[in-house]
């Protein structure tokens, strides 16, 4: 009896969370929103018309052996520090590339963070910092 | 005496669970990328988990203070603890440098042992909590409301 009671307040208690989650779901949408990955190659990095802000999603061991000119290290480890710096390099009307190593995903998970941000020009570069430096081996 | 000490542990797992709600749901979207960045769930479940457990702490946590569901509360609480201290140490072997998503705190690389410690100390509460509603209930069987 007493069982059975606990059992009917466990439905209870699960049911009432989720009528408001099932609102919400019904206002937000009941899939996530697709996250494109906006990949972008060397050659047409290198062709883009708008001032690029490079974005090195690497750790800051790498990054300080070497990195592409004038780019910002921001990863997931000093993402609090480093984020006010894109700030102050961003400015309407140019493009956010981020890059990391060839087999990472942190260049992903960082795009789609600064997307999160509200910017919309956020890309990633294919084949990360060795595919730039194969590119522009005197950089 | 007990009962002091049960009513403080009761009211402050609940407070942290209730915080823990609004906290998530304030910010969905960056909740649902910390459920995301465990690799547990697909995409769209990882989603709908988002929506719902943050209201499941507010609820569940509310009922911790509420005398007839404490057993249920408790045992739900138990359940989610244990839940997350797996996903941690799921995380934590799989060499995942995640944010934990637990209390709204963000941008720190992950620190699994504060986690870790921080949930098991919880979790010890919880089924404390658990243990003393269903021994009072084993003690006093016909009373429903106890």
């Amino acid at each position: 009896m007493v069982w059975q009671r606990q059992i009917k307040y466990t439905f209870i208690l699960v049911a009432i969370s989720a009528i408001p989650a099932l609102a919400q779901l019904f206002y937000c949408g009941f899939f996530p929103p697709v996250d494109i990955p906006f990949g972008i190659r060397v050659e047409e990095a290198q062709k883009l018309q708008t001032p690029i802000v490079w974005v090195d999603a690497r750790p800051e061991d790498a990054f300080q052996r070497a990195h592409i000119t004038g780019a910002l290290n921001l990863n997931q480890t000093n993402w609090d520090q480093a984020l006010p710096r894109l700030f102050e390099a961003y400015a309407p009307g140019r493009s956010i590339i981020v890059y990391c190593s060839p087999d990472c995903s942190e260049s992903e998970e960082i795009a789609s963070r600064i997307r999160n941000l509200g910017f919309d020009q956020v890309l990633v570069l294919e084949g990360g910092y060795d595919a730039w430096k194969e590119a522009n081996p005197n950089l | 005496m007990k009962k002091r000490a049960h009513f403080i542990l009761s009211g402050c797992l609940a407070l942290v669970f209730i915080y823990a709600g609004f906290i998530k749901i304030m910010g969905t979207s960056s909740f649902y990328e910390d459920v995301r960045a465990y690799h547990l769930l697909p995409d769209e479940w990882a989603w709908i988990w988002a929506h719902f457990l943050p209201w499941l702490e507010i609820v569940t946590g509310s009922a911790l203070l509420a005398t007839p569901a404490r057993l249920a509360s408790s045992l739900i609480l138990s359940l989610l603890l244990l839940l997350f201290t797996s996903a941690l140490l799921s995380a934590w072997i799989r060499g995942f440098n995640i944010e934990c998503g637990c209390l709204g705190e963000g941008g720190s690389p992950s620190n699994y042992t504060w986690y870790l410690s921080r949930d098991a100390v919880m979790l010890l509460v919880s089924l404390y909590l658990f243990r003393s509603a269903f021994t009072q209930r084993a003690t006093a069987p016909s009373s429903p409301n106890l």
